[in-house]
């Protein structure tokens, strides 16, 4: 929780800046997909729709779409989640690129659906490409990140573990 | 065990699709789209200020971004100014050496040439480096004309005589070339006396009568005596007499009335051949 609202955090002060033919970094994404491998599918939705939640409150739109968009990508993600090689160097950009292309299509479904402004094709899929290129950019270092994060946490454990 | 897992799964993810479904179609249905509500508003009262101070910092960064780019900006600005400037400088430098050009020519226009000479404008293209006051080159030579011995002046006055002829150019031996010697008069009192070349900027008045009363400021002309020059043409004014105890004649120190080491444009009077 504490990982995702830092990334919205960053994704709202700095995303936008990167900015580039409708597209920009979503790190909460990112970050919710590289938690999402490592749960269950169920938990993964939760971290989705949490992740999606914080963009929409950041957001101006109304709360509860890209919640609910994110919430399906966390879901694929928890469920695809044992057959990604994250070991990989190609593996998490590849994975992120396609989970912001989900993330997108849902986002653009379910505008339409609620009568949200939704841009023209076009546009959403060049769009689409350039937030798909910055996230699988930033997809290595994330990864990275929470594996040593995860690491540390579970260090305590580990040496518990180990006593006689 | 494992099916109530199970179930508390799909139970959680049914919940959070409901939540969600739920969520949306309020927001949708409220009259401005959107309604945080307080428990958005107390999470965003929290998160705003650390984005706040991040948005900052990124101001910042893109602040001394915007500086460094700019900074190579001006950089290539100050350069095609810089060009600019000079391209400038050298367009009026053209311009300023046409009109100084054009004043020079109208000024030689002015000139008549004494029968039976007519006047060839010629153009200096080179000058002895090393001896610096004795000779020039003009681009004018025997196709047009020009003949050894043929006068060359300015409309200031005497510049000296062809001295070699070659087809498309002539050398000019200076007035100031100690081979070049000139009878001359003086203007004022009509005494005679020859102006020779000293190799320096200025020349020597010899051979003038010591009962002439020169005078600082008294100008020479061609005397018109050994058929070389014609009558009449300025050859300098006197800046400093000498007159030696004994000697026969007065010395004077004479500058020439051409500023032999800025002309640029000549006149050669050419001989006209006699009629048959």
């Amino acid at each position: 929780m504490a990982l995702l609202a830092a990334a919205a955090v960053v994704e709202g002060a700095w995303g936008w800046r990167l900015g580039w033919l409708g597209g920009a970094p979503e790190p909460v994404l990112v970050v919710a997909l590289a938690l999402g491998l490592r749960t269950e599918p169920e938990g993964a939705a939760a971290v989705g729709f949490t992740a999606g939640l914080l963009q929409d409150l950041f957001g101006g739109g109304p709360l509860g779409l890209l919640a609910t968009a994110k919430l399906w990508v966390g879901f694929a993600a928890g469920t695809l989640g044992r057959t990604v090689v994250l070991d990989s160097t190609w593996g998490p950009p590849v994975f992120v690129a396609a989970g912001t292309a989900l993330s997108r299509a849902l986002e653009a479904v379910l505008g339409s659906i609620t009568s949200q402004p939704v841009p023209p094709l076009a546009t959403w899929a060049q769009g689409t490409l350039v937030a798909a290129w910055w996230n699988a950019l930033t997809a290595p270092l994330v990864f990275a990140g929470l594996r040593k994060v995860g690491n540390w946490r579970a260090r305590p454990a580990r040496a518990r573990q180990s006593e006689p | 065990m494992i099916l109530a897992g199970s179930r508390r799964r799909v139970g959680l993810l049914a919940a959070l699709v409901v939540v969600a479904g739920v969520l949306l179609t309020l927001q949708v249905r409220s009259p401005e789209g959107r309604q945080v509500g307080p428990v958005g508003r107390t999470v965003l009262s929290v998160l705003v200020p650390a984005q706040v101070a991040l948005a900052r910092a990124a101001d910042a960064v893109m602040r001394s971004w915007r500086a460094l780019n700019e900074i190579g900006q001006l950089r290539a600005e100050n350069a095609r100014l810089r060009a600019q400037v000079e391209a400038l400088r050298r367009e009026v430098a053209r311009l300023q050496e046409a009109s100084v050009e054009a004043e020079r020519l109208r000024r030689l226009l002015g000139f008549r040439a004494p029968a039976p000479y007519t006047t060839l404008a010629a153009r200096v293209v080179s000058r002895d480096p090393s001896r610096w006051y004795t000779t020039l080159t003009v681009d004018r030579g025997s196709r047009d004309g020009v003949a050894r011995g043929d006068p060359v002046v300015t409309a200031e006055g005497l510049v000296g005589r062809v001295f070699e002829v070659y087809p498309t150019a002539a050398l000019v031996l200076l007035v100031t070339d100690p081979r070049s010697a000139v009878g001359v008069l003086v203007q004022s009192t009509r005494d005679a006396g020859v102006v020779e070349g000293t190799a320096t900027e200025r020349l020597r008045l010899r051979y003038l009568s010591r009962s002439s009363p020169l005078g600082e400021g008294d100008v020479l002309v061609t005397s018109g005596l050994g058929g070389v020059f014609p009558r009449g043409i300025r050859v300098g004014v006197v800046r400093k007499v000498e007159r030696k105890v004994g000697a026969l004649f007065q010395e004077a120190e004479v500058e020439p009335a051409t500023d032999l080491s800025r002309v640029e444009e000549v006149l050669v009077l050419v001989r006209q051949a006699p009629p048959r």
